[in-house]
């Protein structure tokens, strides 16, 4: 569709690390993605996964004392990481901008929604008060604020829940960024006013030809919106492909579990529901080899030892790539997908695609305190 | 498929708000209508659902037939009582009967209170299980029926993760052995891989032990899983009120149609199909 010869965003092996009294939290573990003009990527995990950190690092939030942060984040030619302060103030809300995930802590309860919108576009853009409240009026109005002129005045604690959020997004938009981050625009929201937001963050992308990081645990969301998806598990990348190839063929166990996790509204009423066993790892003492095995009903003895590699796929060369980080031999996972898929139970699939019987842990297993 | 009298017979419910202004003296300037006529009935041993959007009066309806809330008018049976207006012991009687789970795993639980004493608070209020020993051995029993390791007695919950915070609740709820089970949205703070874990055990919690449930939620998704049969609400209202299958398939209500048509996902399948 696009470019692909030079991204937006380049995100190569970032590594995320914070000091606790408890030790180090590998809150990112060497991720890369790619993100160009007027594309969506969709980033996918559950909490503690790391996608927020691998977000808000992107706009340089996570620098502080006792976090260690290493790879490149390059965005239009520059390296994000080894910016200052003061450069990266000039980028971040001007060119790339975050929708946060709570909108009621994100706006500031004492100020009128308005004057946070109007600070926005004055920091970035030398206009007076009135053009920047016209062009704040012009936002409202944009994210669909019925009577705008009149609503600008308003505090955060007289908009709805999603009104807020389009504040919010009015507020990103201020400066019509290059790259917009959205780290759960939708999550608190009702399914109507969700779609609304999402078909509005979709048409902003085809007007202003943004690119767009949409980061969820809800991979209905990024169905609906992103060409492409990693999903994320403790801190890596485990998965990534083009949405319509992830949905069609998932190759890794943990998006199976994602997958089946969800009742849907369309085809049959299934009895149970898979969830996935367990809760997730622990970031500072993450389990060997494949860090998804104690929760992974496929998992043979040597996937504790061995860490695999996010790898592509065989088959016919896609684009973007459909990589996979994980031990099981690719045959082996089509037809056990294919086997879940018909219905079957994972210990079925298991013996029917002539795999030994996993030691997989059932029930949650201890949380770490 | 049911017994013939239903479990909870609620009639012409309504409850307003006042909004007034002033400290002292208070005057009316109108009133919220959270509530404004709701009827329906909620058969023994079924799963009933409750969907609508925020502040469309679904909670308001769960705190009324639990009698959290007074309603303004209207009458709710329980097990053929009126208990509408029953007050002090009797109600307290009552409430034994019927318990909830809250949303929020992480607000619902005393976190300066054990998992084992928040689980007995139940038993400490109506004065059971007196004795110590048998205490402790009931909630260890509860522990391992919502499948937690009993073992955990002792722990606080922030040592649990959100999924086991539920269960926990569950665990709480259960404890009286109640006839009805209202979680109102239990699972919308929950991730996705874990909600399926906390749905899991609702039904078979429902199945296992006879419970009637009625399970209030925002997500059309996990209704549509859970449920025999469905109510939607919209502006304190019940919209439509028909079959799982039957509102899924063919919905009635131009509002519940809208509301189906704005699942993300939905779209999904169809282009998982096509691709």
């Amino acid at each position: 569709m696009s470019s692909i010869a030079e991204p937006l965003l380049r995100v190569e092996d970032l590594h995320v690390e914070f000091q606790t009294e408890d030790g180090v939290v590998k809150a990112v573990d060497g991720i890369d993605y790619e993100v160009g003009k007027g594309r969506t990527l969709g980033i996918v995990g559950e909490s503690g996964s790391g996608k927020t950190v691998a977000a808000l690092t992107t706009l340089g939030l996570t620098r502080a004392q006792g976090t260690r942060i290493s790879g490149r984040i390059v965005f239009e030619g520059r390296d994000l990481l080894s910016l200052p302060e003061v450069e990266l103030r000039r980028i971040r809300g001007n060119e790339i901008a975050m929708v946060f995930q709570d909108s009621l802590s994100a706006l500031h309860p004492l100020y009128r929604v308005g004057a946070q919108i109007v600070e926005a576009v004055r920091a970035h853009q030398d206009v007076s008060k009135a053009q920047a409240k016209a062009r704040t009026i012009e936002l409202l109005g944009l994210v669909g604020i019925p009577d705008p002129g009149r609503r600008v005045d308003d505090y955060p604690h007289e908009f709805s829940g999603g009104m807020r959020q389009r504040a919010m997004i009015a507020m990103a938009l201020a400066n019509e960024p290059k790259l917009l981050i959205a780290d759960e625009p939708t999550t608190a929201l009702d399914v109507t006013v969700q779609a609304q937001i999402l078909a509005l963050l979709e048409r902003l992308r085809g007007e202003l030809g943004m690119g767009i990081v949409i980061v969820t645990h809800d991979l209905g969301v990024v169905a609906e919106m992103a060409d492409e998806i990693a999903v994320m598990y403790a801190g890596r990348i485990v998965e990534t492909a083009a949405t319509e190839a992830l949905l069609a063929g998932p190759e890794h166990p943990y998006t199976w579990g994602l997958l089946r996790s969800i009742p849907t509204l369309e085809g049959p009423r299934v009895e149970q529901l898979a969830p996935i066993p367990g809760g997730p790892p622990s970031l500072i003492d993450p389990p060997s080899g494949c860090h998804f095995h104690p929760r992974c009903a496929y998992a043979q003895p040597e996937h504790a030892r061995i860490d695999p590699e996010l790898r592509t796929i065989p088959g016919p060369p896609a684009q973007p790539a459909h990589r996979v980080a994980c031990l099981l031999e690719a045959d082996v996972r089509r037809r056990l997908w294919s086997e879940l898929q018909a219905g079957r139970e994972p210990a079925q699939a298991l013996t029917a695609a002539g795999l030994p019987r996993a030691q997989a842990t059932d029930g949650p297993p201890e949380s770490h305190a | 498929m049911s017994s013939p009298e239903p479990l909870v017979e609620v009639r012409d419910l309504v409850k307003h708000f006042p909004l007034t202004r002033g400290i002292v003296l208070k005057r009316k300037l109108g009133a919220v209508k959270a509530v404004d006529g709701v009827s329906f009935e909620v058969l023994r041993g079924e799963t009933l659902g409750i969907v609508g959007e925020t502040g469309c009066g679904k909670s308001t309806t769960a705190r009324l037939m639990m009698r959290l809330l007074e309603p303004t008018a209207g009458t709710v049976h329980f097990d053929g009582q009126d208990i509408t207006h029953t007050k002090g012991s009797r109600l307290k009687a009552t409430r034994r009967e019927m318990q909830m789970i809250f949303q929020d795993p992480y607000s619902s639980l005393n976190p300066r209170k054990t998992v084992g004493s928040i689980v007995a608070e139940p038993f400490a209020i109506h004065g059971l299980h007196r004795d110590r020993a048998e205490r402790r051995q009931k909630v260890r029993e509860l522990m391992d029926t919502v499948g937690l390791n009993p073992e955990h007695y002792n722990r606080y919950p922030h040592e649990f993760s959100g999924g086991q915070r539920q269960r926990i609740g569950v665990a709480r709820a259960l404890a009286l052995g109640p006839k009805l089970l209202i979680a109102d949205e239990p699972v919308s703070a929950l991730d996705v891989s874990i909600q399926a874990q906390v749905l899991n055990l609702l039904r078979e919690l429902q199945r296992g032990m006879g419970l009637t449930l009625v399970l209030i939620s925002h997500d059309l998704s996990v209704v549509r899983h859970m449920c025999d049969r469905v109510a939607v609400m919209h502006a304190g209202k019940i919209v439509e009120l028909a079959d799982n299958e039957a509102l899924y398939s063919s919905p009635g209500h131009p509002y519940t149609k809208e509301l189906l048509a704005a699942v993300p996902g939905a779209r999904r399948d169809r282009r998982t199909i096509h691709g």
